[in-house]
């Protein structure tokens, strides 16, 4: 038995694995190249590891670029945009769901359709009601235009329906209004979604380049991706050592998000899964 | 502990929703500390009644009274009421005590006070054991009593409950119903409930309104709700094999149905000779037709042909067919009898049932009922 189970399952383990290490490939290769020495990136063929480790490459970037401000930055900006675009999301997906209006579906669908609807067309309008508002080259012209999400709202309205109605019924019944059902009674009830939702808002926000490289011009206002940019040198060639030891600092963050959160991240895909 | 129960008043409510009528023109007193309940087949509007005295639905015309004042415009969480819903509608991330005191929270009652009701609460429905447990950690039997252990807390003037009993297994929900009623001895809240199993309904209720298609058919105590049913609905509706009802044509002392012609007692003749004349419906209980193996004297007994029978044990519900494809149904002793025999029916007069046209009652003859053994009383 056990040995037939085996047979049945290995191609697929094995197609698995090969996909798992095929996505950590480039991950790999970011981190073992910010360990290598200059000149070794393109000597040692296509072995990952540093025949000499190095720390030069880090120690570089420390030097060279104010790396904590620029973290600083982006982790100010990525906590309040996570933060509220949360908060506009549930706020909304509760509305959508929980209070009856004459052309609730109709605006709902017309909140939907502005997912289809590609960034770029949007950048330009956007930038010229920022620079408008004098809001160029500030804080709040960064976070202000990101604070709402059509597929936020969307998700977290999924979710809101797989509650049982008489929950909220019982809620009222016992006399809680509706932020009170909402904090005490929904979101513990949809936790495991909030928390992947969030998830995906933080990591897209701490890696949102366009939108800071258009409103911000000040050096000390940059974000962590606009800074891996300055490594990027098209005259000179990129010095690729530095360039991935700054994007490791990058990177590491939103992994170390992940990792302390992942459990609800798979609880909700399970729970999409098999109770959807 | 016991609350100040208060009355509860439909009068002439209406509820639509979109094109479907749920309700018309409903009209319902509930005695303040009564148990009421609300009987009827699915989508009769029984379930709608409710929540519109808990306020999860507003009335689209006429008013609902507690007591004397109107609560039409009242939040649900302003009414008092307290509720058990069908799928217990237990909150799963607290706990059996944390679920219990939610509402006494939101309320904010003092803490030592919830937790006075909670132990109370939870004694009166033997829950100690299972305050710290979230409910996906209960068995249905217990989810059912921690819902009722959250609703009775709050000590609420009115009791509501949905089909409360209808995810418990057979023998717990004879238990359930019983505690139950004791349950509503001890807090004396007006109880309504909703289900729309008629054994429930005879059991838990003081009195019973029957409801169909969003219209009140009678209300009335469970005895003259089998006994004495108003219409032919009610008549069918209560009673587990359901009354045989067959149209019948009367001339004199002689009635006519199917293919079967019978003499009819003087007393029921002289009454029937006065109702107005055209197409009425006898109807009589499985029980009260007896089934016999040889014909009784000529015009009181009818022929039938036993067609399928189910032995219960204790009793056996026999089907049978009489001439001119009239079916009956018969409960009696079991055994002596085997299918495709021919027996002979006769008909217990005292208990029969006769509605016109439309299917209302016709009532019966005065002197009837002064040997009555219902106890159900006149008509």
């Amino acid at each position: 038995m056990k040995v037939r189970r085996w047979s049945k399952e290995a191609p697929w383990h094995i197609l698995l694995i090969l996909t798992a290490v095929l996505s950590l490939l480039p991950f790999i290769w970011m981190l073992a190249t910010a360990f290598k020495p200059e000149p070794e990136i393109f000597a040692g063929g296509l072995n990952p590891l540093p025949a000499v480790p190095t720390l030069a490459n880090f120690r570089f970037v420390m030097e060279r670029v104010p790396l904590f401000r620029y973290f600083a930055n982006t982790l100010l900006a990525a906590v309040l945009i996570t933060g509220l675009k949360m908060v506009t999301s549930i706020l909304a997906a509760y509305g959508f769901t929980r209070f009856r209006f004459r052309g609730r579906e109709f605006i709902f669908y017309l909140c939907l359709v502005s997912i289809f609807v590609p960034v770029q067309v949007t950048m330009l309008p956007n930038y010229l009601l920022i620079s408008h508002l004098g809001w160029l080259n500030s804080f709040a012209g960064l976070v202000i235009p990101q604070l709402a999400d059509a597929m936020g709202i969307f998700l977290l309205r999924q979710s809101i329906r797989t509650v049982p109605v008489s929950l909220f019924e019982a809620a009222r019944i016992d006399g809680a209004g509706h932020l009170a059902v909402l904090r005490r009674v929904l979101l513990p009830a949809i936790k495991p979604a909030v928390v992947a939702l969030a998830i995906l808002f933080f990591i897209n926000a701490w890696n949102e380049y366009y939108w800071p490289l258009l409103v911000l011009n000040d050096k000390s206002m940059y974000t962590l991706p606009l800074a891996l940019q300055m490594f990027t040198n098209q005259e000179g060639g990129t010095a690729w050592g530095v360039m991935m030891a700054a994007a490791s600092l990058t990177a590491l963050p939103p992994l170390v998000v992940y990792l302390l959160t992942q459990r609800y991240v798979v609880d909700s895909f399970i729970n999409s899964g098999l109770k959807g | 502990m016991t609350v100040i129960a208060e009355s509860i008043q439909f009068e002439a409510v209406t509820k639509n929703y979109g094109r479907v009528t749920a309700l018309r023109e409903f009209n319902l007193e509930v005695a303040a500390g009564e148990r009421m309940v609300l009987l009827g087949p699915s989508g009769c509007g029984k379930t709608t009644a409710l929540r519109l005295v808990a306020g999860l639905e507003e009335a689209g015309r006429g008013k609902i009274y507690f007591g004397d004042r109107s609560v039409n415009d009242l939040p649900p969480g302003e009414r008092g009421v307290a509720m058990v819903f069908q799928n217990y509608a237990l909150y799963p991330h607290m706990t059996v005590a944390e679920n219990m005191a939610f509402g006494l929270k939101m309320r904010r009652v003092p803490p030592d006070q919830i937790k006075a009701r909670i132990d109370r609460a939870a004694s009166m429905l033997g829950l100690e054991e299972l305050l710290l447990r979230r409910p996906r950690e209960l068995s249905g039997g217990q989810r059912q009593r921690a819902a009722l252990g959250r609703a009775i807390v709050k000590e609420a003037p009115f009791f509501l409950l949905d089909e409360p009993l209808s995810n418990l297994d057979a023998q717990l929900r004879a238990r359930a119903r019983a505690e139950l009623v004791s349950l509503h001895r001890q807090i004396g809240s007006t109880m309504l409930y909703v289900t729309h199993d008629q054994v429930e309904a005879m059991t838990v209720g003081q009195r019973i309104a029957v409801i169909a298609g969003g219209e009140l058919q009678q209300v009335d105590t469970p005895e003259r709700i089998y006994h004495r049913p108003m219409n032919a609905f009610v008549a069918r509706f209560i009673g587990n094999p359901p009354m045989n009802l067959m149209p019948v044509k009367v001339a004199g002392n002689r009635l006519r149905m199917g293919g079967v012609s019978l003499q009819l007692p003087a007393v029921w003749a002289a009454w029937l000779a006065e109702r107005p004349q055209g197409e009425i419906t006898l109807g009589i209980r499985p029980e009260d037709l007896v089934l016999r193996a040889e014909a009784g004297p000529a015009g009181c007994s009818f022929p039938v042909r036993l067609t399928w029978q189910e032995d219960l044990g204790a009793e056996a519900v026999f089907y049978l067919q009489a001439a001119g494809e009239l079916e009956l149904v018969v409960r009696g002793r079991p055994g002596g009898v085997n299918t495709g025999d021919t027996l002979w029916v006769e008909i217990n007069w005292e208990r029969v049932h006769f509605f016109d046209g439309p299917g209302r009652s016709l009532g019966r003859p005065q002197a009837l009922d002064r040997n009555d053994r219902s106890g159900a009383g006149g008509a």
